[in-house]
């Protein structure tokens, strides 16, 4: 089965194709592009960014010579990886993340439940928000209502009743529920 | 000898039993259902487990569990159980699910028990030998480990590169242990311990996979007739002993391959299967149902833990991701793996050796029980899986230091994973590169003390020297097959010019250009 993100030589590619891998290769130079800026700008402030740095002091002892090592190998990788991808270079997904059919918005907004759920968590409890965000989350999938609701009570007791009161988990006090003290 | 009957004795206590039946069950589980690996379940119960057998559990149990879903509905519950599918599957439409199955399992279960031996036998010795390493050693060692993680990726050596470098400075966020510097905290006190390994495993691969799983459909499966035969017959057991030399090269090439640093399982059953064809007397019945097939590649499926942990324990490097998380294991208690363990804490190492052996029969004997329920598993919907993992996530996560800080940094290394999955860059070599870089800095900067900040030690000490040898030549050997293979190229070329050809008409064609020899040979860089 030909490769999409190779494309097919000598045939014309389904126009969704092409957009997703114009996209996927535009997110490949953005974030690469960022990590490599990212890298010089560290390797620069290295030195402000590290306590008590003393520039006298033998490469071996200094305690930035392995982490500017380390961004000068990243931000290295990262040009000629840019550059590779600017000229065509295909980009093989793996077998790490099965991602082909995700639906990109679903993720995204998963992760904003998830940052919603961490937030919650000190105000209404773990119980609670656990019961709140698998909610939430079952909505966002579109696994239907009644499954959701079911799925986030079984989830938020089978949480609790393993976590906090098997494992001894420790979750501070709610801070919105404590208005009866 | 005794040592290892203790071993024995605390494995076999009821409250490691229980552990190593739970972290059985959730491997297989794991291994059964696609789109989640060993390494999201370990990265998620790692803060939960405050032991070595429910983690060795859920990594054995995976491997076996891959093989249920690769037979019976041509689906690879894990990447090293695809080569189990070619010859699994077609055994199981044409009626016998039961046959492929038990011989799977049975292959399985041999590869284990040879893996928790040859672990018991192997690492003892290696660890005699790596007491005599310094620092320039493992500075050497450490080395070695990153550039095998990094060819690993064939062809996207550059983004493994990338990705180790990136997994070495985040190594180095916090105190530095040799000065006493803090580095790159930006003032937080939260980091001062550095970024948790622990944190950034269950982000890169926990939450990034749940978020993705969150988002897909179920997948109708090609087909389910299969699943309601599933089941095993005694019978079949006996049946890998049948091919004793298929088996003997399959074990072979597993633990050989578990001990090279980063190369996983997957490498090592497709090296034992294509053996395995190349030496039988029909090789064409493979990919259709050759039970040699399914004996090759599960023998050395699971004969790769053994030799994975094999590094872990002597040098304190892990031999694949998965084994690289489990390390965190030892560090949150204190224990530092490398030749000094099997000294200081015998009744740890052999108690390691133990469960594996109980591992591997727990699970034969879940399976053997099970298999039918288990099956039904491929059945879940992916989205309640996601939910379920980032639930497990969110707490795996905070449990880590009981802050939500530990979470946050969870979060965000699982949207750096799920951006990097999206733009072809590896998250393995990340945390791998976190595991090998501590190791790495100390032992150089220790290295570099001694010799004054001459690099001449790592060539003057012979050890160390083969190690840094190795490596160069790791990273140089595609320059020099390329180099090599154009020389041979030239030279066939060269031999074919000066052939005389059976001319009809006594007319020589011209000579041809290199490139159309090298298109005429077939020959392909």
């Amino acid at each position: 089965m030909p490769d999409p993100l190779q494309g097919q030589a000598g045939g014309a590619r389904p126009p969704d194709t092409d957009q997703a891998i114009r996209g996927q290769r535009l997110l490949a130079l953005v974030l690469t592009s960022l990590v490599g800026v990212g890298a010089i700008v560290m390797f620069m402030l290295a030195p402000s960014l590290i306590t008590d740095y003393r520039a006298g002091t033998p490469f071996f002892e200094s305690p930035a010579f392995v982490p500017r090592f380390a961004l000068v190998l990243v931000a290295v990788c990262a040009i000629v990886h840019v550059v590779r991808v600017a000229r065509g270079a295909s980009l093989d997904a793996g077998e790490e993340l099965d991602d082909e059919d995700a639906k990109r918005h679903v993720v995204l907004l998963g992760i904003v439940l998830f940052a919603g759920y961490v937030l919650l968590v000190p105000r209404i409890g773990y119980a609670l928000s656990t019961v709140v965000f698998v909610a939430a989350a079952g909505a966002l999938a579109a696994i239907g209502l009644r499954r959701s609701l079911v799925l986030a009570v079984l989830l938020g007791a089978a949480a609790f009743l393993l976590f906090v009161l098997g494992l001894k988990v420790w979750f501070p006090e709610p801070s919105l529920l404590g208005w009866h003290r | 000898m005794t040592e290892l009957l203790a071993g024995f004795q605390a494995a076999l206590h009821w409250s490691v039993l229980l552990s190593i039946l739970l972290g059985s069950l959730a491997g297989i589980f794991v291994g059964v259902l696609p789109g989640i690996g060993p390494i999201v379940a370990i990265a998620v119960c790692l803060p939960f487990t405050y032991g070595m057998p429910p983690l060795a559990g859920i990594y054995c149990g995976a491997f076996y569990g891959g093989a249920v879903t690769s037979i019976l509905i041509r689906t690879p519950g894990e990447a090293s159980s695809i080569m189990t599918m070619f010859d699994g599957y077609p055994m199981a439409r044409r009626g016998e699910a039961e046959r492929a199955l038990s011989l799977a399992f049975a292959s399985a279960f041999i590869g284990g028990i040879v893996s928790a031996v040859f672990l018991a036998l192997a690492a003892p010795q290696l660890a005699r030998f790596t007491t005599r390493f310094g620092a320039a050693e493992f500075t050497a060692a450490a080395l070695l480990a990153a550039i095998c993680v990094c060819r690993a990726y064939s062809g996207r050596f550059i983004e493994a590169m990338l990705m180790v470098g990136l997994g070495l400075f985040v190594g180095t966020v916090g105190i530095d242990p040799t000065s006493g510097e803090r580095r790159f905290v930006f003032g937080a006190e939260g980091l001062l311990s550095g970024l948790p390994l622990v944190s950034v495993a269950i982000g890169m691969f926990g939450m990034a996979q749940g978020f993705v799983l969150l988002g897909s459909m179920p997948r109708p499966l090609r087909d389910d007739s299969t699943i309601d035969r599933a089941g095993v017959r005694l019978k079949h057991f006996l049946e890998p002993f049948r091919y004793p030399r298929t088996l003997a090269n399959s074990l072979g090439i597993g633990l050989f391959i578990g001990v090279l640093p980063a190369v996983g399982a997957a490498l090592s059953t497709s090296l034992a299967y294509f053996a395995a064809r190349r030496g039988s007397s029909s090789p064409e019945t493979f990919g259709r149902g050759n039970p040699e097939g399914i004996v090759a590649a599960e023998a050395a499926n699971n004969s790769n833990s053994g030799g994975a942990m094999v590094t872990v324990l002597t040098l304190g490097i892990p031999g694949d991701a998965v084994t690289a998380v489990m390390m965190g294991v030892f560090l949150v208690h204190g224990v530092f793996p490398g030749p000094n363990l099997f000294a200081e804490r015998p009744e740890l190492v052999n108690g390691v050796f133990a469960s594996l052996l109980v591992i591997n029969v727990v699970i034969l004997a879940i399976l053997v029980l099970l298999v039918r329920y288990i099956a039904l598993l491929v059945r879940v919907d992916p989205r309640v899986l996601g939910i379920g993992i980032l639930t497990l996530c969110f707490v795996g996560a905070y449990s880590v230091g009981n802050s939500f800080s530990d979470v946050w940094i969870a979060l965000g290394f699982g949207v750096f994973g799920w951006f990097c999955a999206m733009s072809g860059l590896p998250a393995v070599p990340l945390v791998l590169g976190m595991v090998v870089g501590d190791l790495f800095e100390t032992s150089m900067r220790q290295a570099l003390a001694i010799s004054d900040g001459s690099f001449m030690i790592f060539v003057q000490r012979p050890v160390s020297a083969v190690l840094v040898f190795a490596s160069l030549l790791m990273v140089a050997w595609p320059l020099l097959r390329g180099l090599f293979g154009t020389a041979k190229r030239i030279s066939d070329i060269d031999s074919m010019a000066q052939t005389p050809a059976p001319w009809t008409d006594g007319t020589p064609p011209d000579k041809p250009s290199s490139n159309a020899a090298i298109r005429d040979t077939g020959a392909s860089r």
